[in-house]
């Protein structure tokens, strides 16, 4: 009996083209439109490139110390720091007007900068590349007035000072401290994953539903049959938490081999953490489900605006969103279902499996085993005097 | 007026759901309004940045570093936890974390490089923004210890000399960037795209769903109602509630933004969102010929209107999309009402040029007539199917 229930919960569930549709195809869709709109946006606002800056050297002006600064930051490196182009001035502030270059280093008696006023969707990152220009120049006339001050203070010290001056050096070194992905888009996807992992609480309702002889004709011959009811539940819900994890597994695999997402950690990990994101997402579903008498478009409509504010609160929508909530309540990320899955996720990515992965994985259990026992408490020994 | 009442009694039933749609529409454009305030300078002024710092050495010369940043940028204190190092890095709630190990001002003195440790995000704009202003102020506090400065002289003369430098940028403005007036309502009227198209999907197609279906269609047909009197009572039916929604829109514009938008440049704004109507309809025409139930309409309403916001440049701005898939957006037609959209508001960083308002206006007609065509081919061909 045990079998003959799991099979027939797994045809219905091949049958239930809507419940599909939002487990498996939503997401699907939603990746996809993740990495669309997502695939650019890192090029063309956070990774550094190499900034375009016109120089205009007035006539019978000769500057070379900054011709040499110049030389330096241009020829620097495999990305060097600025990319340069030597031109008059009018044909410069056609550049500038166009985008093209970011600045006009204008080199005369004294080197000044002019930027454009920054206004369009690029605003933070025309900001800091104008504002790494004016460090450039701010460094050099620093040196200028050092170099002017030193002169008059103690001349035979000079040479010393101008060969430190045309060294370009940096002082600082780089610490690896995790090989994982450090792409902040990457969240987006996490959150994506506990979204559908939470979906998977419709297919936990249905069977809460059609067990209750109150609720559904359906739950009404199983009540009167002499079916053990534990066991029928039982094999349903192995059914329904086995059928939902493949759905979730296939748009895991999609994000991983065609999407091409690099979740920073390796496949299966990523499943089994997927896999006990699905046994929370069922027995959240099992639970609202055997709530009383309560129709079935309020009981999904509960259990989207609960899986969907959750979501949002883990950053689906607003990356920063979980920060924010970590800032002004704390003990909502601690249980929220969608935070735990998704943090499991950054975890895996960032730290490997570490203790912090453990917890979540135990708290997503334990809320799982409590939905699961108020669900089962709520279904059993129903008798009805009519119906 | 039968069919017409039946309509509005049809659309009063998905009044809930559209109000949902228009107030959570509303709470993200006045969270957008307050966020997206007009950040255009007439004074450069260098970016501020996050950055988390360890000291680790607590020295003169330690102290002097923040305190130089401390005038740039936000400085907050960090334990070497790398949980917390990294939550912040990844989040964005930081960009930057600088460790000033044990013995910096030691090895500052002696002139030993690798003065400082770094976490970072490798290969951005930040990164390379704050490493360039750390070297510099090393490099210059080097420079006056050479030159037989003591350190204190040189800590402070280092910090001012930096600061007193920094007045030398000129900020252009050219015409285009003098006209982004715009920002608030711009971030209204491209959401709007979304919220207009998902309202008319979800409410009309369900309503239009269910004038063709099969009985209720044949029961109608053989009333006293002419076919012509039917069709023109859903068609106004039609009108009334895609006005009705679009007017809500435009009274909420209008308090949201005051006479802003009955300038020039909102009355543009208004009438590129008066085009969203017809393009609304006649795809829910085009679902509504296939009578598919409630769920199926949802399923088609998610995946088409967050597809074309995706793509067209409504949730993510189309000078951020890469070329491929802007060449793909051309090929639908909200892609044409960001586009001007954008122009108008200058956020493109283009002149507005009117020849140009009016291309990408009458691409968008254009292609709400397509698509009624489509509707009609498909309505023609299933009528000749069931007929026969």
């Amino acid at each position: 009996m045990f079998f003959h229930e799991f099979k027939y919960e797994l045809m219905r569930v091949l049958r239930q083209k809507e419940e599909l549709f939002w487990v498996l195809l939503f997401p699907m869709i939603l990746g996809t439109m993740f990495h669309v709109a997502f695939g650019n946006i890192n090029n063309a606002t956070e990774n550094f490139h190499t900034i375009p800056a016109a120089v205009c050297v007035e006539k019978g002006t000769d500057n070379e110390a900054f011709e040499t600064v110049m030389k330096a930051l241009s020829e620097d490196s495999d990305t060097p720091l600025l990319e340069l182009t030597y031109t008059d001035w009018e044909n410069a502030m056609q550049l500038l007007e166009e985008n093209t270059v970011r600045g006009i280093f204008k080199v005369g008696k004294d080197v000044t900068l002019s930027c454009a006023a920054s206004d369009n969707a690029n605003a933070t990152t025309l900001a800091i590349e104008q504002s790494i220009l004016e460090t450039i120049l701010r460094e050099y006339r620093t040196n200028v007035s050092v170099i002017t001050e030193i002169a008059q203070k103690d001349p035979g010290r000079l040479p010393e000072i101008l060969s430190l001056t045309e060294t370009v050096s940096s002082y600082g070194k780089e610490l690896s401290l995790t090989p994982g992905n450090m792409d902040s888009m990457i969240q987006y996807y996490f959150n994506l994953i506990a979204m559908a992992c939470l979906f998977t609480s419709f297919a936990g309702a249905y069977i809460a539903m059609h067990h209750q002889a109150n609720l559904s004709p359906l739950g009404a011959r199983k009540c009167v049959s002499p079916n053990n009811k534990f066991l029928s539940v039982g094999a349903q819900l192995l059914s329904c938490l086995l059928s939902q994890f493949f759905c979730v597994a296939v748009n895991v695999l999609y994000l991983f081999y065609i999407m091409k997402i690099d979740f920073g950690t390796s496949l299966p990990l990523i499943l089994f953490t997927s896999f006990i994101g699905c046994i929370m997402g069922v027995s959240f579903g099992f639970f609202v489900g055997s709530i009383g008498r309560v129709s079935e478009a309020a009981k999904n409509g509960i259990m989207v605006s609960v899986s969907l504010l959750c979501s949002f609160l883990s950053g689906l929508m607003i990356g920063n969103m979980r920060m924010l909530v970590e800032s002004f309540c704390p003990l909502i990320n601690d249980i929220n279902p969608a935070v735990l899955i998704s943090d499991s996720f950054l975890t895996l990515n960032i730290y490997g499996v570490t203790e912090r992965y453990g917890t979540n994985l135990c708290v997503l259990l334990l809320i799982a085993v409590i939905f699961m026992a108020a669900g089962c408490l709520m279904i059993r020994r129903k008798t009805y005097a009519s119906l | 007026m039968q069919v017409f009442k039946a309509f509005i009694k049809t659309a009063k039933k998905y009044l809930p759901i559209n109000m949902m749609y228009f107030v959570i529409f509303c709470v993200i454009a006045i969270m957008a309004t307050s966020f997206n305030t007009d950040t255009e300078n007439s004074s450069f002024q260098s970016v501020s940045l996050n950055i988390g710092i360890i000291d680790e050495d607590n020295s003169k010369a330690s102290g002097a570093l923040c305190d130089y940043l401390s005038s740039l940028h936000t400085l907050t204190p960090f334990a070497y936890d790398k949980e917390i190092l990294l939550d912040s890095l990844f989040y964005r709630t930081c960009d930057y974390i600088l460790i000033l190990p044990e013995g910096f001002e030691t090895r500052l003195f002696a002139e030993d490089s690798d003065l400082y440790e770094t976490v970072q995000i490798p290969g951005i704009y930040s990164s390379a923004f704050i490493d360039e202003q750390i070297n510099s102020y090393i490099k210059t506090l080097r420079l006056y210890l050479t030159g037989g400065f003591l350190p204190e002289e040189a800590f402070s003369h280092a910090a001012s000399a930096l600061s007193e430098a920094s007045d030398q940028v000129q900020v252009v403005e050219f015409e285009k960037t003098g006209e982004s007036s715009m920002t608030a309502p711009f971030y209204f009227y491209q959401f709007l795209a979304y919220v207009l198209v998902s309202m008319i999907l979800t409410g009309l197609t369900p309503i239009l769903t269910i004038f063709w279906e099969k009985n209720l269609a044949k029961r109608i047909s053989c009333s006293s109602t002419s076919l012509l009197s039917r069709n023109l009572q859903i068609a106004l039916g039609s009108i009334c509630y895609c006005l009705g929604i679009w007017l809500l829109f435009i009274i909420t514009s209008r308090v949201f933004y005051g006479a802003q938008m009955f300038s020039e440049k909102g009355l543009l704004c208004i009438a590129n969102s008066f085009l969203l109507l017809p393009v609304g309809v006649s795809i829910s025409l085009v679902i509504g010929c296939f009578a598919p139930s409630s769920n199926t309409i949802n399923m088609i309403n998610n995946i088409l209107t967050l597809g074309m916001s995706f793509l067209c440049g409504i949730f993510i701005p189309q000078q951020l999309l890469g070329e491929n898939v802007l060449t793909f957006s051309k090929y639908l037609p909200l892609y044409w009402y960001i586009k001007n959209n954008d122009l108008i508001s200058g956020f493109g960083g283009k002149p507005f040029v009117m020849k140009e308002y009016w291309h990408n206006l009458g691409i968008l007609a254009l292609y709400s007539i397509a698509i009624f065509a489509v509707a009609l081919a498909v309505s023609k061909y299933k009528s000749s199917r069931q007929k026969a």
